[in-house]
């Protein structure tokens, strides 16, 4: 169990890795984009007709990979007064059942928000003012869902043996680097 | 069929499930009861036409804007600002706190932002200078709430985007309230202070007043152009979010040079996951208002209301009453999105303002964040001064009934949020 939790915790760690990176560029990304529209059309009359959809799309993605992210570091908000208040075995088990319904929903999440990205492809609809297909924008659900339904097993099997979750911070690229 | 959100929203609520997940299993269970040819793919489908909007897009940017201008140092500056008007009167320090909740609120939209941010540093200095830690902790606490109520506020933007009214007139609303929520707090802090007999500190010259607005009047040209920008009508609220986050990067890399460009991507990813734990609420609130709709609450709970055969000074006390429940469990930004939707035609039906109704229900729940038992605010708080969570609830309850009494003139006086947007049209 411990050395399935190790390789499972190495692969949880190259997912964050990769899903942070995504979220920072989109939102980065998305941010210019918006801002430069802004600045173009007020001193240049000038805008660009893709930009506001490229923003939406950009910001979609961001924040569904933010979103893992937040699962990843148990940052989602919600009503702890319960488990808060009690201990032992009884708290035990109530962080399991949350666990247990959370890994349920996930997994709903990820495979009809995948049915939804293939019926959209499918029926042939493209974003308005670029040549994609408008099942990019969906792709983001099952994609995060995927991560999503990755951690929270693992943080199910580290409740079950170890009765407690590990903490992971929110990922600093540069730490260590710095001074 | 209602009985089958009572059987899985509130259970898996209580059962810490994240509310995202809640209401993505509440949906699921509804369709299941209800048979029918409706198709699950309508989760998926809704959660990201819920969250595809240019104008929530805001939301995101004045969480980053918050970001950077607080990792550039903001703090300290406009402690400085605070402490050279009020400092010298009695209870100055405690005064200053107070104040500096209120400019933080101007800049950032995030309560609990503003806890961390000024109670990391006031909490300590107010302790140091012989304040009760509990005071301190308690009412910190209670003055972050006004940061969503002082525009910009990511709680006004949340309900004017789940209630089509315009984001501009509820900022230009929030204003007089958020100044109304300071000097409220500031008398209060006076009358412990002279009882107490608390401390106050050296009488500031006018040069240094000077100088402290100088240093400080960059950060805080940020709300006024924001605020300005949306009412003349030059920027949609999007677009000043995103010049405000603009102006909040050029002022901390290259003005004051407070952030090096290695803290930036950290700083990138708090603001997505700030943005992105509220945009995926956003989402799935909207899939979980199709049930909303189809069991027609909003229609059910206005009829219910205009049947009561009370006046309407008792109804809004009841609704108030009911917020207040709703705030005390439940963190702001679901609850307005939850609420907003289901309260918003109730309300305006019983012949109440759209936007003095957006007041009534955002700074209601905002000031649940910091009531006992759930309060984001006051857990930061209790972190920050290592003081018992009970003691800190009882020492913020005077606070918070002075908050209770500044929405009760919200309430009940439609001039305090309806004079500035009056004066703008």
């Amino acid at each position: 169990m411990e050395l399935i939790l190790k390789r499972l915790h190495f692969i949880e760690d190259k997912l964050d890795r990769f899903a942070s990176v995504i979220a920072i560029v989109t939102f980065a990304a998305m941010s210019v984009i918006v801002c430069m529209q802004v600045i173009s059309r007020f001193f240049f009359s000038h805008s660009f007709q893709w930009a506001e959809e490229m923003g939406r799309y950009l910001f979609i993605w961001s924040t569904m990979l933010a979103s893992a992210c937040a699962v990843h570091s148990h940052l989602n908000i919600g009503v702890d007064i319960l488990v808060n208040n009690i201990k032992g075995k009884a708290q035990f088990i109530v962080k399991l059942m949350a666990q247990v319904f959370m890994i349920l929903a996930v997994y709903i999440l990820t495979v009809y928000g995948a049915q939804q990205t293939i019926d959209v492809y499918s029926a042939g609809q493209t974003a308005t003012s670029f040549p994609v297909s408008a099942a990019a924008l969906y792709l983001s659900v099952p994609v995060s869902g995927a991560l999503m339904l990755f951690y929270s097993t693992v943080q199910l099997l580290e409740l079950i043996s170890h009765g407690k979750f590990t903490e992971n911070e929110i990922r600093d690229f540069f730490r260590g680097a710095a001074k | 069929m209602s009985w089958i959100l009572f059987a899985t929203f509130f259970p898996l609520l209580f059962l810490s499930v994240p509310i995202s997940f809640v209401l993505i299993l509440s949906t699921i269970a509804y369709i299941l009861v209800m048979g029918g040819d409706v198709s699950w793919l309508l989760v998926p489908s809704r959660i990201v036409r819920g969250m595809d909007s240019f104008l929530l897009m805001c939301l995101p940017f004045f969480v980053l804007a918050g970001n950077l201008m607080n990792n550039g140092g903001i703090t300290e500056r406009l402690i400085k600002l605070a402490q050279a008007f009020v400092g010298h009167i009695r209870g100055g320090l405690a005064m200053v706190d107070v104040m500096v909740c209120a400019f933080f609120g101007a800049v950032s939209g995030s309560a609990v932002a503003a806890t961390s941010a000024v109670g990391s540093v006031m909490i300590p200095s107010l302790k140091k200078e012989g304040y009760p830690a509990d005071f301190s902790a308690g009412l910190t606490a209670v003055a972050s709430t006004m940061a969503p109520v002082i525009p910009p506020s990511l709680a006004f933007v949340l309900y004017g985007a789940v209630s089509r009214v315009p984001i501009g007139d509820l900022f230009v609303a929030g204003i007089l309230p958020g100044i109304l929520m300071a000097l409220a707090l500031m008398s209060v802090v006076y009358v412990y202070a002279k009882r107490d007999n608390y401390p106050r500190l050296p009488r500031t010259s006018w040069k240094g007043r000077l100088k402290a607005i100088k240093d400080s009047i960059l950060c805080l040209i940020l709300p006024v152009f924001i605020l300005g920008g949306i009412t003349s009508g030059i920027f949609t609220p999007t677009e000043a979010a995103a010049m405000a986050a603009l102006y909040a990067f050029v002022l901390s890399m290259f003005i004051y040079k407070t952030i090096a460009w290695r803290q930036l991507p950290k700083i990138l990813l708090e603001s997505a996951i700030d943005s992105g734990s509220v945009m995926l609420l956003v989402g799935t609130c909207y899939a979980f208002g199709w049930v909303l709709t189809n069991e027609r609450v909003a229609l059910r709970l206005t009829e219910a209301l205009l049947a009561m055969n009370v006046s309407l000074w008792l109804k809004l006390l009841m609704i108030n009453f009911a917020l207040l429940i709703v705030g005390m469990f439940m963190d702001s930004a679901p609850a307005i999105m939850l609420v907003g939707p289901i309260l918003a035609p109730a309300l305006a039906k019983m012949g109440i303002d759209p936007i003095v109704a957006g007041m009534i229900v955002c700074i209601n729940l905002t000031i649940g964040l910091a009531t006992p038992p759930v309060g984001v605010c006051l857990f930061s708080a209790t972190n920050i001064s290592r003081v018992p969570f009970e003691k800190v609830s009882r020492a913020a309850l005077p606070f918070l009934g002075t908050m209770m009494f500044v929405l009760m003139l919200v309430t009940y006086v439609p001039w305090v949020s309806l004079v500035l947007v009056n004066l703008i049209r």
